[in-house]
């Protein structure tokens, strides 16, 4: 899948194991003093063939729901596909960059295939935040991150161990660069594996689970709808010391 | 060249736990080709100088826009007192219209301006004035009144220079005003002078001129309120040195660097007892002119 980010104003960043590079806004194209490093990472795996449209429609309405909030110039978007069909499991769509830079008309309907690496588009939404995240707060920037793994099926074929993003976690919670962290584990269709993906969820150490029901319509956009306003509780956190604390329990 | 400027200003500890305002301001700005960087530091003990510094500031750049506007000129001798009268008689009229007291008004006002052809500061009361160098060299100067009463461009415009003078001793000719100048060269190798400034001399402000030739050599001009050299186990060297170590300069570069400074020096201290200022105008080379005015 092509990268959407060609522009001067992206840097590349290699760093990791397993090659899971990434990109992210060049440091001197920013000029707030404090942003919220927001990823997404939507499944595209063969189990979600059939609501791809809707998938890739509920991507679009969370971004463009984004650009409202009032503090939407603070906030840095990465959008990554996941699947096994993939190396490294993750295909980065675009990496954190400013919303106003973002055309999510541009957005690839996924193409359903391959297996469901979970620990992979954990790792690589953790290690790119930790990374890039340690860069700003380096240039003297404020950060806090939010990051969405939204799935339809359990852990089955990743090239990141579990080790590997439970050192990452350990990195975001000790290094004291982020000023806080949400990781958020959205279960779609997932009612069969619900008990798996739980298991994850503690096991990698994601902050919260939460069952978006079945792949329809309304509950695709509700999810849209708690995207993005889990952003913009986690970006009006930014600069209060801790994390957001009215993210909806429920969908 | 380019110029791009920044300014950010924060409440101390000690005004923080007595419930006072923040009474240090900061704005700076670009118009038609020049830069301008202006701080104002508020007297604790007279009235409402948080709105003094605030007036103190816009005035200030109304000032020198204005001035730059009609005579194209912040390089002669002349132009400080011809902004210096600019500023008074906009700050006369708006403290009357909003019927502020006299006292109100009494704050510092240190600025820079710069353009093309070079520039100057002008400090009217206390604070410190920086020149970083492009070849890493940095000048710093501080200025001191004496028994910490500082002179307050009010005194003047508002007829209250006798109290001031009576309050140094009244001998205009005596010392009243001390400036340190602290540098240090490229090798990192750093030497102190100090000298003395007539109550006199004082109340007409240090005049700081920038040729072309000097502008050319530096990186950075920064102004800063007195608070600078109040910072909590931090010498005011060490204060000014780690403000101006941008770590990067696009967008707010003066607010991140103040805002990650105060949160490091907690590490050592309360940080800030007093509030705390600075304006700053960064000379980058070739190219365009920032981008907009700031709408003088």
């Amino acid at each position: 899948m092509p990268r959407l980010d060609q522009s001067n104003d992206m840097q590349n960043f290699n760093a990791g194991r397993g090659g899971f590079a990434f990109t992210g806004a060049r440091f001197d194209k920013l000029g707030s003093t404090d942003y919220t490093l927001v990823t997404i990472a939507v499944d595209e795996t063969g189990s979600t063939l059939g609501f791809e449209r809707e998938l890739a429609k509920m991507l679009r309405t969370a971004v463009d729901a984004c650009r409202k909030n009032p503090r939407s110039d603070n906030i840095l978007l990465r959008v990554i596909y996941f699947s096994s069909k993939y190396k490294d499991g993750v295909s980065e769509i675009h990496g954190f960059k400013p919303l106003a830079d973002i055309d999510t008309s541009a957005y690839p309907v996924p193409s359903p295939g391959g297996l469901t690496p979970l620990c992979d588009a954990t790792y690589s939404s953790l290690h790119a935040t930790n990374v890039y995240g340690q860069q700003l707060a380096d240039q003297d920037f404020g950060v806090n991150a939010i990051f969405f793994i939204i799935t339809d099926g359990a852990e089955n074929d990743s090239t990141a161990t579990m080790q590997m993003v439970k050192t990452e976690q350990e990195r975001a919670r000790t290094s004291e660069q982020l000023e806080s962290l949400i990781s958020i584990l959205v279960g779609i269709n997932a009612k069969p594996c619900q008990a798996a993906l739980d298991q994850f969820k503690d096991e990698a150490g994601i902050t919260h689970y939460r069952d978006a029901g079945d792949a329809t319509p309304r509950n695709l956009a509700k999810l849209a709808a708690f995207v993005s306003a889990s952003v913009s509780s986690q970006s009006q956190a930014l600069g209060t010391g801790g994390p957001s604390q009215n993210i909806a329990a429920v969908i | 060249m380019k110029l791009f400027t920044d300014d950010h200003f924060l409440i101390g500890a000690m005004h923080l736990t007595s419930g006072k305002p923040c009474q240090d301001y900061a704005i700076s700005g670009s118009f038609g080709g020049i830069a301008y960087a202006i701080v104002s530091d508020g007297c604790s003990s007279a009235g409402l100088t948080d709105m003094g510094a605030r007036l103190i500031t816009h005035s200030a750049a109304r000032a020198i826009c204005g001035h730059w506007s009609v005579s194209g000129d912040i390089v002669s001798a002349s132009a400080p007192q011809e902004i210096e009268i600019d500023q008074e008689i906009v700050l006369g009229g708006i403290r009357q219209t909003l019927g502020l007291l006299p006292q109100d008004m009494l704050a510092t006002c240190a600025y820079a301006c710069v353009g093309a052809e070079g520039g100057f500061v002008h400090v009217r009361g206390d604070g410190v004035v920086a020149f970083v160098e492009k070849d890493g060299g940095l000048m710093l100067l501080r200025y001191d009144w004496a028994n910490n009463t500082p002179f307050y461009p009010a005194y003047l415009a508002e007829n209250l220079l006798p109290t001031f003078i009576s309050a140094h001793g009244g001998d205009p000719d005596a010392p009243a005003l001390t400036e340190t100048v602290w540098t240090k060269d490229a090798s990192g190798k750093s030497s102190e002078t100090s000298r003395r400034y007539s109550l006199k001399a004082g109340i007409a402000g240090a005049m700081l001129p920038i040729s072309r030739e000097r502008l050319e050599k530096l990186s950075f001009v920064a102004i800063f309120s007195d608070g600078v050299t109040q910072v909590e186990n931090i010498d005011w060297r060490d204060a000014a040195v780690q403000l101006l170590s941008f770590k990067s300069v696009g967008g707010l570069f003066a607010k991140r660097r103040m805002i990650r400074f105060v949160q490091t020096s907690h590490a050592s201290g309360k940080g800030p007892i007093d509030d705390i200022a600075y304006a700053v105008i960064r000379i980058a080379p070739d190219g365009k002119q920032k981008g907009e005015d700031s709408g003088c």
